[in-house]
């Protein structure tokens, strides 16, 4: 066994997003795939192996980020109850019992819309690209895939317009999730949930008392009771919830997918042919990277003792891109690799909205393939977020 | 108010001691904050709270890049340098700021 903590070659932790990463984790994958990050006091593993054997493996806790925030709340004087609840109703964070239960019922409820959701997706793909194709280009990130799942959690619950129209200054909310925060970039963070949870939450109990929304009312049949929780004061959490944490991802991995299908190495797979690759976009893309965790006891991992307490971050984009899993082509996409690989997880906290966000992947490339052809008239501007990966803006041209 | 360095580590020192729960004057800069028992959240907190006191973006992550307290430290006191009074004439444009990310509204 090693005694010492290899260190990382390279802060990928601290990289921002964008060209350099892939690069840099090839390296660490090489160098070091179980790595010590000085800098960010936490293991990082990069090697598919590694990153599916800590996803399955439950004495990798799920750490909420209700520690930092809830630190924030009580020594600065931040008003974090808002985001501490919202938190609180992310499945992602919990644990035993209680993440079964709050799992039945997302699953249940979300499978009980699932024609709503398929058409849904449909409708707003046709009325978002329609609108680009009368303009000759658009911005793929900003005008599509942006507004994507929440044109489709909108449409699904039936928001009217002016719910619509407020709540669309929520929909790109994941950078709020980020541990790199400025002070005033918390303190907007905690407004923007508290903003939405009252806008939310208004919707739910007007939306709750009719008991015919394709969402909601099995989510109020199925919500489990909660101390302090209205279930209607929780269905509008988990809305929030739907809405930050899905609708960036589901952006980004349209986005990356379509910019490697423009300009990188897959350019050579036909845009009429784009839909036949959206499962190994979502690999390729992997639009959720770094994950943390927190060890509940002694471990020792493949040659490292890791300790209880440890940090170990997670990069789900490292292990999609890891060849020793997905072989040659493991760096671009593949017509004859249609996989998702790991980039809905695995294990016990697999992504609930995992089904509904492959679909809209797939429609999302098909109406995009059916436009006349496409190509690039800007550069990428990549977000700021690591655990969720956003593009903020791509310009293309339809020629 | 101009912040002098001996307010400023003086401040620090008592927020660290805080979270260490120790008296100011035991804590040694030249420590580490892992050897204190002070973790990575906290060190998140610190750098917003050397921030609310400076009234000026510091990076979350200086009190986990700087191997010793000393060094976070003197990182922020160098933050808190007046400014050159007068500009280099041949500064180009700040590298990286048209590729700065804005944050999502």
């Amino acid at each position: 066994m090693l005694e010492t903590r290899p260190l990382a070659p390279v802060d990928v932790v601290a990289m921002p997003d964008g060209d350099g990463l892939l690069p840099a984790y090839k390296r660490l994958r090489a160098e070091a795939p179980i790595a010590w990050v000085a800098t960010s006091r936490c293991w990082l593993l990069t090697r598919h192996r590694d990153v599916m054997a800590a996803l399955r493996n439950p004495d990798f806790k799920p750490q909420s980020i209700a520690t930092t925030w809830s630190r924030f709340h009580n020594r600065l004087g931040i008003d974090a109850a808002d985001i501490l609840d919202f938190a609180h109703h992310m499945p992602f964070f919990m644990d035993g019992q209680r993440h079964t239960d709050f799992r039945r019922c997302l699953a249940g409820s979300l499978m009980n819309a699932g024609n709503q959701f398929e058409q849904a997706g449909r409708r707003q793909v046709d009325i978002l690209l329609a609108k680009a194709r009368g303009n000759g280009g658009f911005d793929l990130a900003r005008d599509f895939a942006s507004s994507l799942l929440f044109n489709v959690i909108g449409d699904v619950l039936g928001f009217d317009d002016q719910l619509q129209a407020e709540l669309r200054d929520f929909r790109n909310l994941s950078w709020a999730l980020e541990w790199k925060l400025s002070l005033p970039e918390r303190r907007s963070a905690a407004e923007k949930i508290s903003q939405m949870h009252i806008l939310l939450r208004r919707f739910v109990h007007e939306e709750c008392s009719r008991r015919t929304n394709p969402l909601l009312t099995p989510l109020l049949e199925r919500m489990p009771e909660q101390p302090n929780h209205s279930r209607e004061d929780a269905i509008a959490r988990v809305l929030a919830v739907m809405l930050v944490v899905g609708n960036d991802p589901v952006a980004g991995a349209v986005t990356i997918g379509v910019r490697e299908l423009l300009e990188g190495e897959s350019s050579d797979i036909p845009q009429a042919q784009w839909a036949a690759v959206s499962d190994d976009v979502l690999r390729f893309a992997s639009s959720v990277d770094l994950i943390s965790r927190k060890l509940a006891s002694d471990l020792p991992f493949d040659g490292y003792q890791l300790s209880a307490g440890d940090k170990v971050v997670l990069s789900l984009l490292s292990a999609n891109h890891d060849p020793e899993e997905f072989g040659a082509n493991a760096h671009r996409l593949d017509l004859n690799g249609a996989q998702m690989g790991l980039a809905f997880g695995s294990g016990s906290h697999l992504c609930i909205g995992m089904k509904t966000a492959k679909r809209l992947v797939a429609h999302a490339l098909t109406g995009l393939a059916q436009l006349p052809r496409l190509r690039p008239s800007g550069t990428a501007k990549f977000g700021r977020g690591r655990t969720i990966r956003t593009v903020s803006s791509y310009p293309v041209e339809l020629i | 108010m101009t912040i002098n360095d001996a307010q400023l580590v003086a401040y620090m020192r008592q927020k660290i001691a805080d979270l260490a729960g120790q008296p100011a004057d035991a804590i040694d800069l030249t420590a580490t904050l892992e050897a204190l028992g002070v973790d990575s959240a906290d060190a998140v907190i610190l750098a917003a709270e050397a921030e609310d006191f400076l009234g000026r973006e510091i990076d979350a992550d200086l009190f986990l890049r700087c191997p010793t307290i000393k060094e976070a430290l003197d990182e922020l006191t160098r933050l808190t340098e007046p400014p050159r009074t007068k500009p280099r004439a041949d500064a180009g444009s700040i590298a990286g700021s048209d590729q700065k990310d804005a944050m999502e509204k």
